[in-house]
């Protein structure tokens, strides 16, 4: 069998290789972190490593036959967020039973995103958080989105590997943070898990197909307990896993638990929620009523199908204003990721080197990779793809005000939640339409929500109570068969 | 050219539907695609003549225009509904033959698709290129498209899908549609779809927008 030697962070490997397996495969089987958003499609381009001899290739469509040598890029630490917010819910903490038997009982919540999962360990003798970390979902190497990774469940023994690279990836934290802390494992006695619908069916190995298809109907939407060993998990083996609810196929926990995270002052009696991702849900809280919806806008702002896009990673262009930019870390500039773009964005508009309809006559130079001396820039196609994306979720937040009957200027607050609503700049995002003008003044940023859920409901089994009258008070809204939607989304589209 | 003829196209490069509707801005207040085919027929102006000499003639400046980048979905959407709005009165013509059209053009979404704005489209493109356009909706199932193609011999059809995961779907509907009637043409479009797909599944045509498969049509079609 041939040999390939991977180079990654200063580290060198060697295994053998199954000859007729692309370079994509035989990278995840070595356990290399790699990011394949259109889950090895061919399509998004954005899986290139770099191979000795061959130069740049993509990893997904080549096809290795003899021993190679594949550089992986230098991954820096993603910034994930793990904020908890000022409007959290207050409650009195009611820890479970198993908790009154051991010494140094803990508890873990996990907020399992499509990108990024995020652990909060707690401890229930005095209801601290005592550790937070942050890493990229593993399943990242099977496809950026939800779809790519359904579509990867479906492959002969997709789902057994995704629910392994999931368990796994939990077991190494439990392992990592348990000896960190010197405690056994056996301290930790609940696990509460908040995340989108498809990643709690990953989770559970129960193939969230349906999912992907019209009408898109989850094989469970209720809350779930497992024990641990159920899972395969190796902690104190009665642990229980607690899986919050969720409304729908494409409106998870992970919106129910941050809805039922917050307790908004009371002068904000009407208020958005929005989660801008790729599949962007939101929902409108009204004083008797909850309508939520899930806009699909699409992975632009993460970076993907933007022609100069990246992830929020070292280098990255992040702000912008008048030809000045700024980068993650101060680092020379190699790509833009969201926050960037819109800021790009909203001063093109401005100065209408983008007419509001989006016309862009050719590409506009942000800045010069020092690396390669190659353009950063924005080409009239990047601009279509923001459109798109900007348009879906100002449509969706339309809907929701309009299926509640009421107007905009009687929302009192929106509520950004999540890595991107937190680290974008709230005049360009209202600038190009991504949010409602005039909202820009009621716009506040309260991080991750989902987390903030899931930290509430290991407190306190009382959680779950708030969490079923999010769940009794929401109304969905299905915006495939909604009268209008595609004349409201057209129209959005001008900035 | 005639000068009625020459608005109405203009009305649907523009997307002006009728008097009323407020876009394009600039055109505010002015007869649009509906008022001005009504007074063409008035006029004793044939049905064949209005869709050739305006309809058609504005619908292609459009797709073009698209294709090229420089207008988008909303500027399409309405000028496909100032051609629709025009339409409405043609088609009686049709209807009692006294007027003809290119050929006719089934099209659908694939089985658990719902995404249906870049299909209407292309559905309505196609129509206003001269095309009796069939639009079977939404999460429509093989033996559907081939039930509606049976019907009208000759027919093209076209399916659309925008998901990864109907993909499959598309593979599957092109094999069933083919294997019922191997001379049937069918193109296939949508964002994940490309031309690489679209010759391993055994599809005739696949076009990253409406305007390609009016060409396609009319190559057929010729
Ligand atoms: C609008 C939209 C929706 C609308 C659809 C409304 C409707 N009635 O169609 C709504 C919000 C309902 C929706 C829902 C979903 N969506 Co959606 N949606 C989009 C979005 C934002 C734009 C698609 C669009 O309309 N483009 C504009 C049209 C004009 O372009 P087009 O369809 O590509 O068509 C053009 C060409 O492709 C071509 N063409 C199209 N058909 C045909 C046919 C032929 C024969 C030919 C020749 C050419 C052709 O011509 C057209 C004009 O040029 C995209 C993301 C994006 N930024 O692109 C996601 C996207 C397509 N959706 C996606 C998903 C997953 C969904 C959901 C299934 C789940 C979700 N994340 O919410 C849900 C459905 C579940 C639910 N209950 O909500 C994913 C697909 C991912 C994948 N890997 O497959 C995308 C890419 C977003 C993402 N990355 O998450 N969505
Ligand atoms: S091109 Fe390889 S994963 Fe997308």
């Amino acid at each position: 069998m041939p040999k390939i030697t991977v180079h990654s962070n200063n580290k060198i490997q060697s295994t053998s290789y199954n000859e007729g397996d692309n370079l994509l495969q035989i990278i995840r089987q070595n356990e290399q972190d790699i990011t394949a958003p259109c889950g090895g499609n061919g399509t998004c381009g954005k899986c290139r490593v770099k191979v000795k001899g061959l130069g740049i290739v993509t990893a997904c469509t080549h096809y290795p036959i003899n021993d190679l040598e594949v550089y992986m890029p230098n991954e820096s630490e993603n910034k994930i967020l793990t904020a908890q917010h000022e409007y959290t819910f207050k409650q009195t903490p009611v820890p479970p039973e198993l908790a009154n038997e051991v010494d140094y009982p803990l508890g873990l919540a996990i907020d399992i995103g499509t990108t990024t999962v995020v652990f909060y360990w707690i401890n229930y003798i005095d209801q601290s958080l005592i550790k937070t970390r942050g890493i990229k979902n593993p399943q990242s190497a099977y496809g950026a989105d939800v779809i790519s990774r359904i579509n990867f469940s479906n492959s002969e023994n997709g789902l057994v590997e995704l629910q392994n690279s999931m368990l796994n990836c939990i077991q190494q934290e439990i392992n990592y943070t348990c000896n960190e802390i010197g405690v056994n494992s056996d301290r930790l006695v609940q696990i509460s898990v908040s995340g989108n619908t498809s990643m709690l069916h990953l989770l559970l190995g129960v193939s969230p197909s349906s999912i992907a298809l019209a009408p898109y109907t989850p094989q469970f939407t209720e809350a779930k307990k497992v024990t641990s060993s159920e899972l395969g998990l190796k902690t104190n083996p009665q642990t229980q896993v607690h899986l919050l609810p969720s409304i729908s196929g494409y409106v998870g926990s992970d919106i129910v638990s941050g809805l039922a995270s917050i307790e908004a002052p009371e002068q904000i009696k009407n208020y958005l929620f929005v989660d801008i991702g790729t599949n962007g849900e939101m929902a409108l809280v009204t004083p008797e009523k909850i309508y939520c919806c899930s806009t699909a806008a699409g992975p632009a702002f993460e970076g993907a199908n933007i022609s100069h896009g990246m992830a929020a990673l070292d280098g990255a262009i992040s702000s912008y204003n008048k030809g000045e930019y700024q980068t993650i870390s101060d680092e020379s500039p190699i790509g833009i990721c969201g926050s960037g773009l819109l800021d790009i964005m909203a001063y093109l508009v401005e100065n209408e080197t983008v007419s509001t309809d989006g016309f862009l006559e050719e590409n506009y130079n942000i800045a010069t990779n020092k690396i390669d001396g190659s353009s950063i820039c924005i080409s009239p196609q990047d601009v279509r793809e923001i459109q798109l994306a900007k348009s879906a979720i100002l449509s969706g937040i339309n809907i929701l005000v309009q299926s509640a009957g009421l107007s905009m200027n009687t929302i009192d607050a929106l509520f950004l939640a999540g890595g991107f609503g937190n680290y974008l700049n709230p005049e360009s995002a209202t600038r190009i339409s991504l949010l409602p003008p005039s909202l820009l003044d009621k716009t506040i940023p309260i991080g991750n929500t989902s987390g903030t859920g899931a930290i509430l409901h290991v407190k306190s089994e009382l959680f779950n109570s708030r969490l079923n009258q999010v769940v009794d008070r929401c109304e969905y809204i299905e915006l495939s068969t909604h009268e209008g939607f595609d004349l409201e989304f057209a129209m959005n589209m001008f900035f | 050219m005639n000068e009625i003829l020459e608005q109405i196209a203009i009305c649907v490069e523009s997307g002006k539907i009728n008097n009323a509707s407020p876009f394009p801005p600039q055109m505010k207040g002015q007869d649009g695609a509906d008022e001005l085919t009504k007074q063409a027929l008035d006029s004793g102006i044939t049905a064949g003549e209005i869709l050739q000499g305006g309809l058609m003639i504005g619908m292609e400046k459009v797709g073009v225009k698209f294709r090229e980048n420089k207008v988008f979905v909303p500027q399409v959407l309405m000028s496909a509904k100032a051609m629709s709005a025009a339409m409405e009165h043609l088609k009686p013509f049709f209807a009692s033959g006294e007027a003809e059209r290119k050929g006719i053009f089934i099209i659908g979404t694939v089985e658990g698709d719902l995404h249906d704005i870049g299909k209407n489209l292309v559905a309505m493109m196609v129509e206003g290129n001269g095309y009796e356009v069939i639009d079977l909706g939404t999460d429509v199932k093989a033996e559907k498209f081939i039930e509606e193609a049976e019907k009208h011999p000759g027919s093209v059809i076209g399916l659309s899908a925008l998901l990864t995961t109907t993909m499959n779907n598309m593979e599957k509907i092109v094999k069933a549609i083919k294997d019922n009637d191997a001379s049937r043409k069918v193109c296939i479009g949508g964002a994940p779809v490309n031309d690489e797909f679209c010759q391993r599944i055994g599809a005739d045509s696949y076009n990253p927008d409406p305007q390609g498969v009016v060409e396609f049509l009319n190559s057929q079609a010729s």
